[in-house]
């Protein structure tokens, strides 16, 4: 990597240079590159370093598949296509389930949300990470939005339960970047965590009365 | 290809496409499939690294793509919004069946030579096998996080253009540039920590 990564592109963002290889930039923005380049000529070496990792992944790509496994795939899109969709009378059901899986978001916010109200705090950002990534979060979806075409009776008890609004953005969270304090909701249930097994998938929380496993 | 009818013209679009593939024909989806199924590969692949997981995630792909056309609103290309739906589907069979450890580990297999096609020329890794340089990359890869890589691949591998990619993520094109930045900030320096250069 070039020393050019830090203070002395102050006039200049740093992302602009790698835009600048890939040919994204528009005549205006090149101009501005060019002078700068100009300006700073030992910073070439790291656009050419941007264009040698993008021509290193274009020239090592992925080979696509032979006539015949895209026959079979598409054989098998095609059957997909032809099954049966879910019949209009399941949509009562559904958009109950859809409502479930809202309330579920709500209660998963304001579980893990602390007393303090400051839930953006509570996510550990790397140094490293651009600020806007920090703060994306997952949409909130209505119940409109969400179909649940089929599911296991034993995983709704997986499910939170809890109320809308959410006024504030989704996060979901693994198990060892949360931190929930046993503090009961409006209507005094405690949240039971589900832990993944996999390291960095999400942790559901749902909240039941007779809960014991809290932590 | 099946010749189309005047409503679906020899070279029709993909919108024209899409309107046959409504009005029940056949060949409309089979070539709107042709047009894009080497870009869903090459980015499903690239998110998973296993083959035949590619394959699934690129059928699941283009089933919920056409399944949900109306949530389709042509504010995007049919591209774009397909490959969002491949990469959602290849992010979600990872975490289901867990991510395929197809790359070697820190240091070993490089240039043990598997039928991998001659050396990538004018590279500062000159001398790895293009299977091992393969490898590497998709080690480096599997390095970043899940947005970066996402960003990442869809440009490098799929060949979308920043605002492309900005459509199919649903973000900005500044946050397409900053993701890209650290995305090859850590790539860069991963290689150069294996192979001394880059």
């Amino acid at each position: 990597m070039s020393a050019h990564d830090g203070e002395d592109r102050d006039d200049l963002p740093p992302e602009w240079l790698a835009a600048y290889a890939d040919g994204e930039l528009t005549p205006a923005e090149c101009r501005r590159v060019e002078c700068w380049l100009a300006e700073h000529p030992e910073a070439r070496a790291d656009v050419e370093a941007q264009r040698r990792l993008a021509r290193l992944f274009e020239e090592t790509g992925v080979a696509v598949p032979g006539e015949e496994q895209w026959s079979d795939a598409l054989a098998a899109v095609q059957r997909n296509l032809a099954a049966p969709r879910v019949r209009p009378a399941d949509w009562r059901r559904r958009i109950a389930l859809g409502a479930a899986a809202l309330a579920a978001a709500a209660a998963l916010l304001l579980a893990l949300v602390p007393n303090d109200r400051s839930p953006r705090n509570s996510v550990p950002v790397s140094e490293d990470e651009p600020q806007d990534m920090a703060e994306e979060a997952w949409p909130v979806v209505s119940a409109d939005d969400v179909q649940i075409l089929s599911m296991d009776d034993r995983d709704r008890g997986a499910l939170v339960v809890g109320e809308p609004p959410v006024n504030e953005p989704l996060q979901l969270l693994a198990a060892d970047e949360v931190q929930v304090n046993k503090a009961p909701d409006w209507q005094g249930r405690v949240g039971r965590l589900h832990t993944p097994q996999e390291p960095g998938a999400p942790v559901i929380m749902s909240l039941s009365p007779d809960s014991d496993e809290d932590r | 290809m099946a010749a189309f009818t005047a409503s679906c013209p020899p070279v029709p679009s993909d919108e024209q496409l899409l309107a046959c593939f409504a009005a029940g024909r056949r060949e409309a989806l089979e070539e709107l499939f042709r047009r894009y199924r080497a870009p869903a590969y090459r980015v499903a692949h690239r998110l998973l690294g296993h083959e035949a997981d590619a394959l699934d995630a690129v059928q699941e792909g283009f089933v919920k793509a056409l399944t949900h056309l109306d949530s389709f609103r042509g504010q995007s290309s049919f591209k774009t919004w397909l490959l969002r739906v491949v990469s959602n589907a290849a992010l979600d069979l990872g975490r289901q069946r867990g991510r395929r450890e197809t790359v070697s580990l820190p240091g070993a297999g490089l240039g043990d030579g598997d039928a991998g096609g001659p050396a990538v020329p004018d590279n500062p890794t000159r001398g790895l096998e293009r299977a091992d340089l393969r490898r590497l990359l998709d080690e480096a890869l599997a390095t970043l996080p899940e947005a970066q890589r996402r960003t990442f691949v869809l440009h490098a591998d799929a060949g979308l253009s920043y605002r492309e990619v900005a459509d199919v993520l649903g973000i900005s094109i500044g946050t397409v540039m900053s993701r890209l930045y650290y995305a090859r900030q850590k790539l860069r320096a991963f290689l150069a920590e294996r192979t001394g250069s880059l």
